[in-house]
């Protein structure tokens, strides 16, 4: 298991409990899967950062991790 | 007067005070539509080639749509087109708020205004009557105080779009302001219009916008507001408006900071939406439009006053006078957003005419000999304030940084030119194209300079199901594409999304209402165009008329003697970015880009040098053009 810090910004708050949350994941568990966990719509997440670094999606999420989700901007 | 538009376009030469009206063909508006599609005819036909933008030659249009003024849904907007100050090139620039409704209900589709006042004047327009008068008495005065003082003098129902000091002394980037808080930000219209001694143009009027199907139109309507909150860009806008993607592009390593030599900015929390929601007060909208995206600010703090009546940031303003100035203070950016307001300022050309400045200053090219003792470093915000208002009045240095970043770096020699960051002569917006390539093609080939609005972003359309893609599956793009890629399957994503924001422009219609943007599908738009005219139209007819308009933008500005040498961009995106997460990397290949201007130019029928081909011409029925080519 791992336990993972996840920020979900701006209006993906509306994905979690609260704006940051703490959460287990099983060991390996990727960003695409923690994102289907969340059930974002497609393309709605723009940027998304483990410990800062931008990741993939078929990145591995390590324990004690922080997780930041930002909503897809197309242009203002 | 037919469904839709009033038929009647005002034509005002203020050099004679003479005010006439043309009642053109239905055809006519089926053509042209409204907007720059409107203005673009009339510069064509009326200007000569060469002539000064701040000179009486210049023409300068303000154009509604035919679906402005009914009740659709998203339709604030109206178009003001002439030759750029900034560019010499064609200048247009769209604005929401009020003003174009109203415009329409004072009885016309467009204003074309040629000559200059002798005096000071504004035009007044009520219900039909056009009046051409003295305005000595707001001459000077901010935004606020000519709102305040034209409504104690003609009423509260008055609609007004003027400009301030900035517009009066004709700085460069000066632009338009409707209802203190709505603007045509960019291509310096503004200083046209000051350059003309007009102040200010106001509009009441009560004229009925007759709609084939009105009710179809409300329902249009009614289907925004009961669905935004369901939809994630639309209520994305609402809840955090344009600000709440500043953090997001910090953290993707492409937030324009420090005049782009840095792409995060470590402070950006503190200048993003987040901080924004300590000074918010009201979120507002446009005319007819549920999804209020606007923000209202207030400071009510000594050293910080700012009024709510100037509304408030946007992302651009945010990073442009923010990231991009060092400058992490959100109540100083909030001020240094009301000072532009008041003196009709555009924030991107602001902030990127003072960052090159600064960043000329730090590199010794530009020395406290040529600013009048000041020190132009990045993160003073106090010397920011005061700037603006230097610029406005062209004091001191403010004159020099009032002819904008290009004028400025021609002053200043070859090595400043290294570090320029304009197309055409106008200063790149807040979105760095290595992120998003097509943006590149945006910047470079865009008719009016560097210019983030001529077509759709590339992120919206990365991944299959989403809400962006979906939405332009109409067009016939209906596989997902990177936003790095600069192949063929990207060019024709830019092509065809700009002939869509084409449309939306000479419709009227805000990009924050609409596919792919937001909520409003291609397929309701054409319903909303159908039920207001009552034409049998179609996408394919809607998308030729914007076609029609962008070549003839394009063809002003090859009468001007622009060619491929001004489709390009600035030096510093084909270097990696510098800092960040993406540091070292992220290059525009320089290589690809020339290719992909090639195809760009093959796809849309132009020749090597980007002018259109006689059959293009041909096929978009505006041969009529080739008489005014000379």
């Amino acid at each position: 298991m791992a336990i993972v810090k996840v920020k979900l910004h701006s209006v993906l708050c509306r994905y979690g409990q609260s704006q940051v949350e703490e959460i287990d994941l099983p060991a390996n568990t990727t960003v695409q899967q923690l994102m289907d966990r969340y059930g974002f719509a497609p393309g709605e997440v723009g940027v998304v950062t483990v410990n800062g670094q931008l990741e993939g999606r078929d990145h591995s999420i390590g324990d004690d991790s922080v997780v930041e989700f930002y909503p897809v901007f197309g242009g203002g | 007067m037919g469904l839709g538009y009033i038929g009647k376009i005002a034509k005002v030469n203020l050099t004679a005070g003479k005010v006439e009206a043309e009642q053109p063909e239905e055809h006519f508006y089926r053509r042209y539509l409204g907007g720059s599609g409107i203005g673009a005819y009339y510069l064509l036909r009326e200007m000569d080639a060469g002539v000064d933008p701040l000179s009486e030659g210049n023409v300068l249009v303000f154009a509604a749509s035919v679906i402005t003024g009914t009740p659709g849904p998203a339709i604030p907007r109206y178009s003001v087109v002439a030759k750029s100050p900034l560019t010499g090139g064609i200048g247009k620039s769209e604005a929401g708020g009020f003003w174009g409704p109203a415009l329409k209900k004072s009885g016309y589709d467009a204003l074309v205004i040629t000559g200059k006042a002798k005096e000071p004047s504004y035009l007044y327009i009520e219900n039909g009557r056009l009046e051409i008068r003295a305005a000595k008495h707001l001459w000077g005065k901010t935004t606020g105080e000519a709102q305040k003082m034209l409504r104690d003098e003609l009423g509260k129902e008055i609609r007004v779009a003027q400009i301030g000091p900035g517009g009066e002394n004709m700085v460069r980037y000066a632009n338009i302001c409707n209802e203190l808080a709505h603007f045509n930000g960019r291509n310096g219209l503004g200083a046209v219009m000051g350059s003309k001694n007009l102040k200010a143009i106001v509009v009441k009027g009560s004229a009925k916008i007759d709609c084939q199907d009105e009710a179809k139109v409300k329902e249009i309507t009614k289907f925004v507001a009961r669905e935004m909150k369901n939809h994630p860009l639309a209520y994305g806008l609402y809840q955090g408006g344009t600000p709440a993607g500043l953090t997001g592009t910090n953290a993707g390593g492409s937030l324009p900071t420090e005049n782009w030599t840095k792409n995060v900015f470590n402070n950006a929390e503190k200048i993003g939406a987040e901080a924004l929601e300590d000074i918010l007060i009201q979120r507002k909208g446009c005319y007819s439009c549920p999804i209020r995206c606007k923000r209202v600010v207030q400071v009510d703090e000594e050293a910080y006053q700012v009024d709510p009546m100037y509304g408030g940031p946007e992302y651009e303003t945010l990073a442009s006078l923010g990231s991009n100035l060092g400058i992490d203070d959100i109540r100083i950016l909030a001020k240094a957003n009301e000072l532009c307001n008041k003196y009709t300022l555009d924030t991107i050309s602001l902030g990127m005419t003072l960052s090159f400045a600064m960043e000329c200053f730090d590199k010794g090219l530009l020395t406290t000999d040529e600013t009048g003792g000041l020190e132009l470093k990045f993160g003073r915000g106090d010397l920011l304030l005061e700037l603006i208002e230097k610029i406005a009045l062209k004091q001191d240095v403010g004159e020099l940084l009032s002819e904008g970043s290009q004028k400025l770096a021609e002053k200043l020699g070859p090595q400043a030119m290294e570090l320029l960051l304009a197309v055409k002569g106008q200063e790149m917006p807040m979105h760095d194209p290595r992120v998003k390539n097509g943006l590149a093609l945006q910047y470079a080939l865009s008719s009016c300079g560097a210019d983030h609005w001529t077509a759709q972003h590339d992120p919206l359309f990365k991944e299959a199901g989403s809400l962006g893609l979906e939405g332009i599956k109409p067009l016939g793009i209906l596989d997902p594409i990177e936003p790095l890629d600069l192949n063929g399957s990207k060019i024709r994503l830019v092509y065809y999304t700009h002939l869509m924001t084409v449309m939306y422009d000479i419709l009227g219609i805000c990009v924050f209402g609409v596919a792919a943007r937001s909520i409003l599908p291609l397929s309701k738009v054409l319903d909303m165009v159908e039920a207001v005219t009552g034409w049998d139209t179609s996408l394919w007819e809607l998308l030729k008329a914007a076609e029609r308009t962008s070549n003839m933008l394009r063809l002003f500005n090859v009468r001007e003697g622009f060619g491929r040498k001004d489709d390009t961009l600035p030096k510093r995106l084909f270097k990696p970015m510098a800092t960040g997460p993406l540091a070292g990397k992220n290059a525009i290949s320089e290589v690809d880009f020339n290719e992909a201007v090639t195809l760009y130019y093959q796809m849309a029928g132009w020749d090597e040098e980007g002018k259109p081909l006689p059959g293009k011409v041909a096929e978009l029925d505006i041969d009529w053009v080739g008489e005014y080519m000379k």
